[in-house]
């Protein structure tokens, strides 16, 4: 007889066609073309199709199966990263970043944290930029719509190991409440394999949700193929032109999509990378670049605990989240965590021989400077962010509260991310980074959330999208991704993406019915 | 086109460029720059304190599986820094001789010095290191050695949920 296997090792992907096994030049045509299968695109296609729309998906990545997922970072960083995790956004610190690239986006690779942005947050867009119905009471309905589609739920205590009691350990010593962080999940068990793909299926992304469910529905999804840049008839984009990619990613074809509609999902930096390549001038496509750098601490305990074993992130701590500093904690795999730590050879060595010692908890920093996402010579598009003055100061706060945190839980020593100050022994050491000199050497950063570079505003000076997510000046283009997002939310943004997503494409469905109305009375 | 939003209308001959990016080379490194990145895989992998696992090859082979997945311009970089990285003893240790010559401690001695200097090749080295790391850290002799068993917990924890789910 078979194992169980969980119900996600067991869905139908129907019409779905492999760009890699296409070659030539493929004419296609649908009501609307989606370009991206993450917490935006799929959305954005479950919702379309429901509408009934006949809808194509295009995804550059692969459709890679959860029953395939295996633990081997390598292995899966190839198949399920843009470009191996490679990517860097450029500036004075250089900050590494991680996205998706296979369907489901970056969904597959998150840590599923589902937070509402503060309010504060959300009125500002709706007082302060004059972005109607996007104010808390407007979007209750959608983020609790996002939750739902999400599966948020809390972890169960049995998933907890001993990095989530140290972290606990060190926050209550020090009086900080924590969050207990709802999380795109159902009945996650435990295996902190987050970031490279959930083998047990319990992460709820969109590779498990409503791609499959768009699917089924009777929407398309072409893979391997990546979009260039949008058709024009006028100021209307007809569809989308881009080319089909074999496994190895060489293109092997050409595709062309005639739609009516073009929703572009591609993350904040892809995005813009298409609407520049289309054509689209407008400075404020790919300006308003917000990245939420974090920068970690590791806390090298006496007692051994196997960080590895447990859920992460069960819990946050957002007492300073109106300093815009927010804390977490992660088990990473050891070859993963080992290049952040210092030395070649027997140094990295000795450090590595105390893994199982070892809590990893990092700052994510609720950033002010904006930076900018343009195109290179080679067309393809880079970031470009160097953090101002604020940011720094509040990253090497944050930085200076996880060291306290865990020096609380126990930690005889912590591991910095700064390149002149590696470690330091005892809380009383902890005033050397407030000391550190700003203009010397480096900040290890890393993020996984970029947003705001196509962001919705009033006008065309303030961004360039409109309140729908509309680029302005243009008709039947639409964003549906972070790129939308108005300002850095100083929280992860996923459930905002499928919250804001939800309320424009109503809109997009209003304005096509509108259309088609007086199509038919003109008629 | 919207020319509405065009600032720059005599750059539309952009969008006829070819778009030729994401070509990875699926050629193998020549044997010259295999040799370098042998050095310094011999150099940068853990030693000592338990990690003393004959496992260069593996680590070198898991490396190259990761060439044809890097962005386009690091896809050219690297083997360029490679055979840049041959001859930066004559600079960094003012010696007459190549970094395949060395023995690991000298050759480690490079690299952290290239590593201190940051630019170019302090970034080849980072980008060496990360991928040797997880290589030989990820090896399962390596795993074994540090009672990591993060794939046997993923069998026993999916079978575990399909129980709870009832599957």
């Amino acid at each position: 007889m078979s194992e169980p296997q969980p119900p996600e090792h067991r869905l139908a992907y129907p019409n779905v066609v492999d760009g890699g096994t296409l070659d030539g030049r493929r004419p296609l045509s649908a009501d609307a073309v989606v370009v991206g299968t993450g917490a935006g695109g799929a959305v954005a296609a479950a919702r379309l199709r429901d509408a009934g729309l006949d809808v194509l998906m295009i995804e550059e990545g692969a459709l890679e199966r959860t029953e395939t997922f295996v633990t081997d970072p390598a292995t899966m960083i190839q198949r399920l990263y843009r470009d191996a995790g490679t990517s860097m956004i450029l500036g004075r610190h250089p900050i590494i970043f991680a996205e998706g690239r296979c369907v489901g986006g970056s969904t597959v690779i998150n840590g599923g944290m589902t937070w509402r942005p503060p309010e504060r947050v959300l009125d500002h867009w709706e007082r302060g930029l004059g972005l109607d119905g996007t104010g808390a009471r407007a979007m209750d309905g959608y983020f609790a719509e996002a939750e739902r589609i999400l599966h948020a739920e809390p972890n169960h205590e049995d998933t907890f190991g001993q990095n989530t009691h140290l972290f606990l350990q060190g926050a209550a010593a020090l009086g900080w409440p924590v969050a207990r962080a709802p999380r795109n999940m159902r009945r996650c068990v435990g295996l902190n394999n987050c970031a490279l793909g959930c083998p047990t299926g319990a992460k709820q992304t969109m590779l498990v949700t409503e791609v499959p469910r768009a699917l089924a529905a009777g929407a398309s999804l072409l893979t391997h193929a990546r979009v260039d840049r949008v058709r024009w008839q006028g100021s209307r984009a007809v569809g989308v032109t881009g080319r089909l990619l074999a496994p190895d990613g060489r293109p092997r074809g050409r595709f062309e999509v005639r739609a009516d509609l073009v929703v572009l999902a591609a993350g904040a930096r892809h995005t813009p990378g298409i609407l520049k390549r289309s054509r689209l001038f407008a400075r404020q496509i790919g300006a308003g670049l917000h990245t939420h750098p974090n920068a970690k601490c590791v806390g090298i305990f006496d007692q051994r605990f196997d960080p590895w074993v447990g859920t992460h992130q069960a819990f946050h701590i957002h007492h300073f989240l109106d300093d815009g500093i927010l804390i977490g904690y992660a088990a990473v795999p050891p070859g993963l965590i080992a290049a952040a730590l210092p030395g070649l050879g027997p140094a990295n060595a000795e450090k590595m021989a105390l893994y199982n010692h070892m809590l990893t908890a990092a700052t994510l920093v609720d950033d002010e400077t904006e930076g900018r996402v343009r195109l290179g010579p080679d067309l393809q598009p880079f970031m470009w962010q160097t953090l101002g003055k604020g940011d720094i100061e509040r990253l090497h706060r944050g930085v200076a509260l996880t060291a306290e945190l865990l020096f609380a839980a126990g930690a005889r020593e912590v591991l910095l991310p700064f390149s002149d100050l590696h470690a330091i022994r005892n809380p009383g050491e902890i005033r050397r980074i407030h000391e550190r000199p700003r203009d010397r050497g480096t900040i290890e950063l890393m993020t996984v959330h970029i947003m705001g570079t196509a962001r919705m505003a009033k006008n065309a000076s303030g961004g360039a999208t409109d309140a729908t997510g509309a680029i302005f000046g243009t008709t039947g283009l639409v964003i549906a991704d972070a790129s939308a997002i108005p300002t850095s939310l100083g929280v992860n943004p996923q459930e905002t993406i499928v919250a804001l997503t939800l309320r424009n494409a109503d809109r997009w469905i209003e304005a096509r019915g509108r259309r088609r109305e007086t199509h038919h009375a003109q008629a | 086109m919207p020319v509405s939003l065009t600032k720059r209308p005599g750059v539309a001959s952009q969008a006829a460029v070819t778009y030729l990016c994401g070509m990875p080379s699926a050629a193998p490194l020549a044997p010259r720059v295999e040799r370098v990145l042998a050095a310094a895989v011999a150099a940068i992998r853990p030693r000592g304190h338990g990690f003393d696992h004959p496992i260069d090859d593996a680590v070198m082979e898991k490396v190259r599986t990761f060439f044809p997945y890097l962005p386009p311009p690091l896809r050219r970089a690297f083997p360029l820094g490679l055979r840049l990285l041959e001859f930066s003893p004559m600079v960094v240790l003012r010696r007459a001789t190549r970094f395949t010559s060395l023995a690991p401690d000298d050759a480690r001695r490079v690299l952290e010095r290239l590593w201190d200097v940051g630019g170019p090749f302090g970034a080849l080295v980072l980008g060496l290191r990360t991928l040797v790391f997880l290589a030989f850290y990820q090896h399962p002799d390596v795993l074994r050695t540090m009672e990591v068993d993060w794939a046997g917990r993923a069998a026993e924890l999916t079978r575990r949920r399909a129980a709870l789910l009832g599957s």
